[in-house]
């Protein structure tokens, strides 16, 4: 469940923390974002290639080439950009907390930690049928004495497996015998 | 001549651009939740698709000198 490619240390993790589970939202989520701007990024060829090029200029064809290549690195830049915030984004269930880490933009990060005995309610939407077979859906943490939802992750992979590890590790917390 | 000039200034204005962003980008990289080989080759892809890019705007520009 914890991928490689992760640094648990930005988490802090307190004395007998153990993280569970660290997921991030499915790929289809980013190839939903990344498909447009990959789109324009080929699109000069695609115009090129439908352009005659008998009795253009050199220069203008240097030209054309030229600006081709920018918008190309323009597309680059942005396509980067997307997959950044999409890779920083995460969810990491710990023994003892819940973290969401969403990173709506590259200078808008927040950070919400929930703590586990508090989890009253976990709730999994699956809406539309790319979500129902690329099995993919939103999370919903309700914790004791709030009205809302206080943790939602969208276009989370496998959404009810994550739920019952939420709520197997709520039962552990509860169910803890006490010391006296 | 000038449109020589033009191009250039157009790509140099690209580069220092392409550069800030890529220290931006580097940053959040190796910063926040990522392991140093996501990072790594995220940033040799970035890099090398951006200079390949800049390479071909640099070739254009001074063809037409």
């Amino acid at each position: 469940m914890i991928p490689a490619a992760f640094n648990t240390h930005e988490i802090n993790l307190q004395t007998n923390e153990v993280v569970i589970s660290v997921m991030r939202k499915h790929w289809f989520i980013l190839f939903l974002s990344v498909m447009p701007f990959f789109i324009l990024f080929i699109l000069p060829f695609i115009v090129m290639a439908f352009i005659p090029s008998a009795g253009i200029s050199s220069v203008a064809i240097a030209t054309i080439v030229f600006f081709i290549a920018g918008w190309m690195l323009v597309m680059l830049m942005i396509i980067f950009t997307i997959w950044t915030v999409y890779y920083l984004d995460i969810w990491v269930v710990t023994n003892q907390r819940i973290m969401d880490i969403e990173q709506k933009s590259l200078f808008n990060r927040e950070i919400k930690t929930l703590r586990m005995d508090t989890v009253q309610d976990v709730q999994v939407d699956v809406v539309g049928i790319f979500e129902t077979f690329l099995k993919y859906g939103t999370l919903r943490v309700q914790t004791a004495g709030t009205g809302g939802t206080d943790a939602k992750i969208i276009g989370i992979p496998d959404p009810s497996l994550e739920r019952d590890i939420i709520i197997a590790q709520t039962h552990l917390i509860h169910n803890a015998p006490t010391t006296p | 001549m000038q449109s020589t000039t033009f191009l250039f200034t157009f790509l140099i204005i690209a580069f220092v651009i392409f550069m800030i962003y890529s220290a931006i980008l580097m940053y959040h990289w190796f910063k926040y939740a990522m392991s140093t080989p996501v990072a790594l080759s995220a940033s040799i892809s970035y890099m090398g698709l951006g200079f390949v890019l800049l390479f071909v705007m640099l070739t254009v520009s001074t063809s037409l000198l």
